[in-house]
């Protein structure tokens, strides 16, 4: 059942050091780099995005993902949430307005798997970069790199996805929509959507808490996405697998590693989910095909390397 | 004997690389990081992640020799650990020859980034 929240918001990344950060989100990923702040934080967006930013980073000691935010219809449905959120045992605090530049109060909260959320309703609409919404254009002729269109989903590793992903369902109104199972039927992923999207978020199942696998991307066509390796290898980026298709979502992908380690995608196509849909099902034993559809194994990174 | 890169080395120098029970040795340029000269000579000794100081996996011991390097996790090395020489293998520079033992962690139970007194961006680390 929704519950008001409407999409992922926003992600904020820590890396090892910001310019090395910034060529690789701004000038290879092609998101745009819209504002900086007095923390030295640098905000960027996909050019397709409405609101005025959607990726932060932060420079620190290590790489990772500080937290990832929804936002929400209104108001009046960040601070129902809120009460639900304390209800259901979770600690909460409130961000105020203007702590990210730009962007309304937010609700932080844990979750059983150790990442922090946010849910917020308010953030400054710039509009769909260089073309706006009033007789737009195709697309804007200025874009750089895979000219990436938004931040679109992240997988998270933690203990206890059941905690957080029951959180997600009951509280936040997300519909599971692709899940693992093992033989005993206990779930070792799954794929949360709040919209028609594949997925809005993922979680696996893993020892460490607060872990972040990838943040990705989306793009139009199967093309964009060989064009992306094309420059994943001009750029001598760090690669890890692909171009090709994930069996969950059937997204086609391609996996690389920021200048600090932390995991991008950028995928094109992909399923669609209705509310009335029963949850697609993939069986552990045959998760090398579910994860690398042509491979049809696991690479060791997929289960171990995270940030 | 390490430090932090300062500046750029002029020249590519070529080093040789030897693992401490003798298993494996490579050579690697100075203008590549340890991690990727391995690669390259296409060896296995070292365990291979994102090659970008963030997820441990390329995490070794430098036995002896000279190097550079850049910021590494504190995830998977800590202000001691560097004293004592143990890097991530995708951050170091050779800048002499150099022997080295691999000293993975099977997990970084040791960080977290501090957030359970409270969830304010102050706290996160
Ligand atoms: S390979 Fe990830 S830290 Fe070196
Ligand atoms: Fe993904």
């Amino acid at each position: 059942m929704k519950k008001g929240v409407m999409r992922p918001g926003h992600i904020q990344l820590r890396v090892l050091d910001m310019e090395e950060a910034v060529a690789h989100y701004r000038d290879l990923l092609g998101l745009i780099e819209v504002d900086r702040d007095d923390q030295g934080r640098v905000y960027l967006k996909g050019w397709t995005e409405v609101d005025k930013f959607s990726v932060v980073l932060r420079e620190a000691d290590s790489a990772g993902m500080d937290f990832v935010g929804y936002k929400c219809v209104n108001e009046g449905a960040v601070e129902q949430l809120r009460q639900e959120l304390i209800e259901y045992g979770c600690k909460v605090e409130d961000i105020p307005e203007g702590e990210l530049k730009g962007c309304g109060r937010r609700v932080r909260f844990d979750s059983p798997t150790g990442h922090l959320f946010e849910i917020f309703a308010t953030k400054e609409q710039t509009g769909k970069w260089e073309v706006g919404n009033h007789n737009p254009e195709a697309w804007p002729r200025n874009l750089t790199g895979m000219k990436a269109t938004r931040f679109d989903h992240c997988l998270l590793y933690g203990p206890n996805i059941a905690g957080t992903i029951d959180l997600f369902r009951e509280v936040l109104g997300f519909d599971l929509a692709e899940q693992v199972l093992d033989g005993e039927g206990t779930r070792l992923a799954g794929f949360l959507t709040v919209s028609m999207k594949a997925h809005d978020v993922a979680f696996i199942e893993h020892p460490e808490p607060g872990k972040l696998h990838h943040a990705s991307f989306f793009l139009e066509t199967w093309e964009d996405v060989l064009r992306a390796a094309d420059l994943i290898s001009m750029t001598d980026t760090s690669i890890d697998i692909g171009p090709t298709r994930h069996g969950l979502t059937h997204g086609k992908t391609i996996y690389f590693f920021d200048p600090s380690g932390n995991r991008s995608e950028v995928f094109a196509g992909g399923d669609y989910h209705y509310p009335d849909h029963e949850p697609v099902t993939w069986d552990a034993d045959k998760l090398g095909k579910a994860i690398f559809y042509h491979d049809r194994v696991l690479n060791e990174r997929f289960l171990t390397v995270l940030t | 004997m390490n430090s932090h890169m300062a500046s750029q080395a002029t020249k590519a120098e070529t080093y040789q690389i030897s693992v401490h029970d003798g298993e494996a040795q490579f050579t690697a340029s100075s203008t590549v990081n340890l991690l990727v000269a391995m690669e390259q000579a296409r060896e296995s000794v070292i365990g291979v992640g994102c090659r970008g100081g963030g997820c441990g996996k390329c995490r070794i011991r430098v036995l002896d020799g000279d190097y550079e390097s850049k910021r590494m996790s504190r995830a998977w090395i800590s202000e001691e650990d560097e004293a004592e020489g143990i890097v991530l293998a995708c951050r170091i520079f050779a800048r002499s020859d150099l022997c080295i033992r691999p000293e993975p962690l099977p997990l970084a139970t040791g960080y977290q980034p501090a957030r359970s007194v409270s969830l304010s961006q102050a706290e996160l680390k």
